[in-house]
């Protein structure tokens, strides 16, 4: 449904270009969630942005393709793009950072999303949806998103994404920065709505959010995607070093071993390196991987593998 | 010696109990650390114990002296042997000033011998020379982190106050940061980190002590090894059950978790007898009038009425 295709993003700095996305593919099949898992700089956060046409003003796109349904979002109007956002693809970002109006009660937050969008305000759909994220409708319609909790918010959140039944559901850090007990009460309730069939991207840091609810996984480093796979190869039998570190380093709360993570630090993206963009932190490095790029084939990037 | 000590300490923090009759001393040396989730006090207590915050009861003592006590004043050698690192290092530092400077600052307000390279090698950012003319903006948050632990560790305090160090670091660099803390604890400063996050409690407290505590009190302390292995509280219960499991079969099986309900009460107003009873799937009508005090069992210490008891109760979770 969704497919992104050699998509390579700078960001225009003075003096300098940041490249944040290099040349990278991705498939979205329809009715999974595939998670987009990586650290700091890795440019999943561009890559939601350039998905829903949010991308920062400095932003240059280099080249490649977004595909949804065989059109091309990428250049396609203003108007468009509105459309596609909540219409047919909606979001729900992390819960700390402020996505709801504090100066409006959620109820009526609610309906404007359907006025805005040429709908009719549905009342029953609005209160439905917070029952099904398990909130009283009687309660949080008429409060102001300061007098509920922060996991209230976030279920609020997830049924404001679902108002206009999008085809496609992003879900940027949908827990990180909430306590354990609610992140798992949300993790029910996304598997729920997962199982009546929405798409879904995860865009995460966080492993455990991974191994609950994606089906498949892409594991991007400084702006490439190094890995594909499903969650359970992922988390099993990951092939790439870096992959290898980044689940296996770990600490695990039941006393498992862990495996100490790389040394050193992501590449500067001012200059890309020529080779394979772990190389300077990777404990297989070998000569080839310096000078030239590994393309993904059978689903890793690394000169190293198969082994 | 004990280095600081809370007895029965409670803080007032407006409307909110903070703490609640908190008793711990920490001993030369150890590492201790402290989980729960927000809101339960634990970056509170940490104020305490930097003595940052008067207690409405109970007192703190460093070094075996009573630092709220009428007339007492604190003598610079005793301050400096309490340290913090925060959880924010670019706001903790100062944005003006190169890594050097500000690392150099300290020392030369306290008149104290300390070599601001050999602190920076110590904590791995080497040439040291090189990090030392570094702003803080232009280090990442793993770099940033380091220089706050050799801030803290330059002033060769006797114990570090570490408030969820590794939360913004990046997942592959977090265990380095926890091993360098290892390190500086080899060396002879005592920890005491918080955090929410109980597998990096368990890797770095590993053969110290935990305190698990909500809204403002520990409900239940030990051995970090004995406690997650073998909870005896319903609420550290029902946090590990939280946790989903780093394996995506696993991970889906339908687990309730043990809980009446998912909400944290209202702080302001925290409930009657024990705090946790209106979420508790074991309560009884012992819980709701009567505060559990902490209490032996095998090796821990656990404020519930019912320890060793709970399968036989009436209302088991589903």
């Amino acid at each position: 449904m969704l497919s992104i295709r050699n998509l390579s993003i700078d960001y225009q700095l003075p003096g300098a270009a940041l490249s944040v996305l290099r040349d990278v593919s991705l498939d979205f099949p329809i009715g999974q969630v595939t998670a987009m898992i990586g650290e700091s700089g890795s440019g999943k956060t561009t890559l939601t942005g350039a998905i829903l046409g949010l991308l920062a003003s400095n932003a240059r796109v280099r080249g490649g393709q977004l595909l949804w349904k065989e059109e091309n979002l990428l250049g396609q109007s203003p108007e468009r793009l509105r459309k596609f956002r909540w219409r047919e693809a909606s979001v729900v970002f992390q819960a700390a950072q402020g996505a709801w109006n504090p100066t409006l009660t959620i109820g009526q937050q609610m309906l404007d999303t359907c006025v805005d969008h040429g709908f009719p305000q549905h009342q029953a759909k609005r209160e439905e949806l917070l029952r099904k994220v398990r909130l009283s409708p009687e309660r949080v319609i008429q409060s102001y998103p300061h007098q509920l909790s922060g996991g209230m918010r976030q279920r609020a959140l997830i049924a404001l994404s679902l108002m206009l039944d999008p085809e496609l559901l992003i879900l940027d850090e949908p827990t990180t920065a909430l306590d354990l007990i609610t992140q798992s009460y949300i993790f029910d309730i996304l598997a729920e709505i997962h199982q009546e069939g929405l798409t879904m991207i995860l865009v995460t840091h966080d492993l455990a959010a991974v191994a609950r609810l994606a089906d498949r996984v892409a594991v991007l480093y400084a702006g490439t995607v190094v890995e594909v796979g499903t969650a359970q190869q992922i988390f099993e039998q990951p092939q790439h070093p870096y992959t290898q570190v980044l689940v296996r380093s770990c600490p695990d709360v039941h006393g498992g071993d862990v495996v100490r993570g790389a040394e050193g630090l992501p590449p500067d993206l001012r200059q890309r390196p020529p080779g394979c963009i772990f190389a300077s932190r990777c404990p297989e490095v070998m000569e080839k991987c310096r000078t030239e790029v590994p393309a993904l084939v059978n689903d890793v990037a690394c000169w190293r593998r198969p082994v | 010696m004990k280095l600081v000590e809370l007895r029965q300490t409670s803080v007032q923090l407006g409307k909110v109990k903070a703490l609640r009759e908190i008793n711990l001393a920490l001993e030369e040396n150890e590492i201790v650390t402290v989980v729960g989730e927000s809101g339960c006090g634990k970056s509170t207590l940490g104020r305490a114990v930097l003595g940052l915050l008067k207690p409405s009861e109970g007192q703190v003592f460093y070094q075996g002296q009573d630092v709220f006590a009428p007339g007492f004043r604190m003598s610079d050698a005793l301050r400096l042997s309490v340290q913090v690192v925060h959880q924010d290092s670019y706001a903790s530092l100062n944005p003006v000033r190169t890594v050097g400077q500000q690392l150099a600052a300290p020392l030369r307000q306290h008149k104290l011998p300390g070599n601001v390279h050999e602190i920076l090698t110590q904590v791995g950012l080497t040439p040291a020379e090189y990090f030392a003319a570094k702003l803080p903006f232009q280090l990442s948050g793993g770099q940033r982190q380091r220089v706050s632990l050799a801030r803290a560790a330059l002033l060769r305090p006797r114990l570090i106050v570490a408030d969820e160090p590794v939360s913004g670091v990046d997942a592959t660099l977090r265990l380095a940061i926890l091993d360098l803390i290892r390190r500086l604890n080899g060396e002879g400063i005592a920890f005491l980190y918080i955090t929410h996050d109980l597998a990096t409690a368990r890797y770095l407290g590993r053969g110290g002590r935990m305190l698990v505590m909500y809204l403002g009190q520990v409900i239940e302390t030990g051995p970090v090894e004995e406690l997650l292995d073998n909870p005896l509280h319903p609420y550290l219960q029902a946090l590990l059950a939280a946790l989903p499991p780093l394996d995506p079969r696993r991970a889906r099986e339908a687990r309730p978790l043990p809980l009446r309900s998912l909400d944290m009460p209202d702080a302001t107003n925290p409930p009657g007898g024990c705090s946790f009873h209106p979420r508790c799937p074991y309560a009884q009508a012992r819980c709701a009038q009567e505060s559990p005090s902490l209490r032996e069992f095998g090796g821990q210490l656990v404020a519930c009425h019912f320890t060793g008891e709970l399968s036989d109760l009436a209302n088991p979770p589903a």
